[in-house]
């Protein structure tokens, strides 16, 4: 599905309550800290269906890729939407977008209580142990970190779980929790940079402009209107000077009506 | 194309199942599930069981394509920790 396809599909049925920020075929709820909450629309290699993810994905473990070991497909595993009706794709949306977790709190507790019957994966315990010290329960951060640093790795992405592991403990061995927690948070940092996400919601600007639509008492020539609501006669729009906080009419102020010529 | 019907078919066969522990057209990449198309990732056309807990793994050949030993070794070095050495089973319609 192309982003566009994705963004009109998706925008319409999406919470309201909510900031959403779109990123080629996701759409992540804003602000975003240790976990990121979004829908994501996979597509399909072999017809027009597209799978929706619930993704729940945690940052504070570095990442060049959209990860979904921790998101949930709509409707099961084999499930696709739009193949016939894109009714069936909103609903699929609406749907995996109602039920993101409000919080990292509730997100990082719901890793927890899956990685707790995991079985030799040491990418669950690698993620659970840290959960646990974002949540501040050491002694288990400490044994899901043992986890992920048992056995003998067969590749470099999982020596790097197991260096990563032994980091983090000799964080809260040297360091305490609040050491652990800073490393975490700079992973976080850096996966949120290496997936270009947006981090917050965009300030609004206001403008204070009293009786901006107010006509003016008297009769004025236009070219004195036009002074008076700062801007020139023609069609184009007085650009505001550099570094100004007053927007220019292209921006997302107020458009002031300009006089009648 | 033949191959490309054959495997739609079978996707919507395995849909029509209802079972929840199949999951069609599934990507990993360096032990994590990751969305088609992510570069270096390895699609699988059936997973069954948890996504990172999976028990086994089938790939739907079509034509003279076989599953090759390349194919199963790329595949092995892709999926989860302690979840290399699950079966790759070759199907055909």
């Amino acid at each position: 599905m192309k982003t566009a396809e994705w963004k009109r599909a998706a925008r319409p049925v999406l919470p309201t309550d909510g900031n959403w920020e779109f990123r080629g075929p996701l759409s992540y709820r804003l602000p975003v800290h240790r976990v990121l909450f979004g829908v994501l629309g996979e597509g399909s290699g072999f017809d027009k269906g597209t799978y929706i993810w619930r993704v729940v994905m945690p940052l504070f473990v570095p990442a060049e890729d959209v990860v979904l070991s921790w998101s949930v497909r709509i409707g099961g595993g084999a499930r696709k939407f739009g193949n016939f009706s894109k009714d069936d794709l909103a609903a699929a949306i609406a749907e995996a977008a109602g039920g993101l977790p409000v919080s990292d709190e509730e997100a990082l507790g719901e890793m927890v209580s899956r990685g707790f019957q995991a079985g030799p994966n040491r990418r669950v315990h690698e993620v659970v142990g840290y959960a646990q010290v974002l949540l501040g329960n050491v002694a288990a951060a400490e044994e899901s970190l043992a986890r992920a640093k048992a056995g003998t790795a067969r590749t470099p992405w999982e020596e790097q779980i197991i260096e990563r592991a032994e980091l983090i403990s000799r964080a809260l061995d040297e360091g305490g929790r609040d050491q652990a927690v800073g490393q975490l948070d700079t992973w976080c940092s850096q996966t949120v940079a290496a997936l270009g996400l947006r981090r917050l919601v965009a300030k609004v600007r206001t403008i204070s402009c009293v009786n901006f639509r107010s006509p003016p008492a008297f009769p004025v020539p236009a070219a004195a209107a036009a002074r008076q609501s700062g801007r020139t006669t023609r069609a184009g729009r007085r650009p505001s000077p550099p570094g100004s906080a007053v927007p220019s009419g292209d921006e997302d102020g107020p458009n002031l009506p300009l006089a009648p010529g | 194309m033949y191959g490309t019907a054959v495997h739609s078919e079978f996707a919507a066969e395995i849909n029509a199942l209802s079972d929840s522990d199949l999951s069609t057209e599934v990507s990993y990449k360096d032990g994590e599930v990751v969305p088609y198309g992510t570069r270096g990732s390895v699609r699988l056309d059936v997973v069954e069981g948890d996504l990172q807990e999976p028990q086994a793994a089938y790939d739907l050949e079509t034509g003279t394509a076989t599953l090759t030993p390349a194919r199963i070794a790329q595949i092995q070095a892709n999926l989860p920790p302690g979840y290399r050495d699950i079966p790759i089973i070759e199907i055909r319609p």
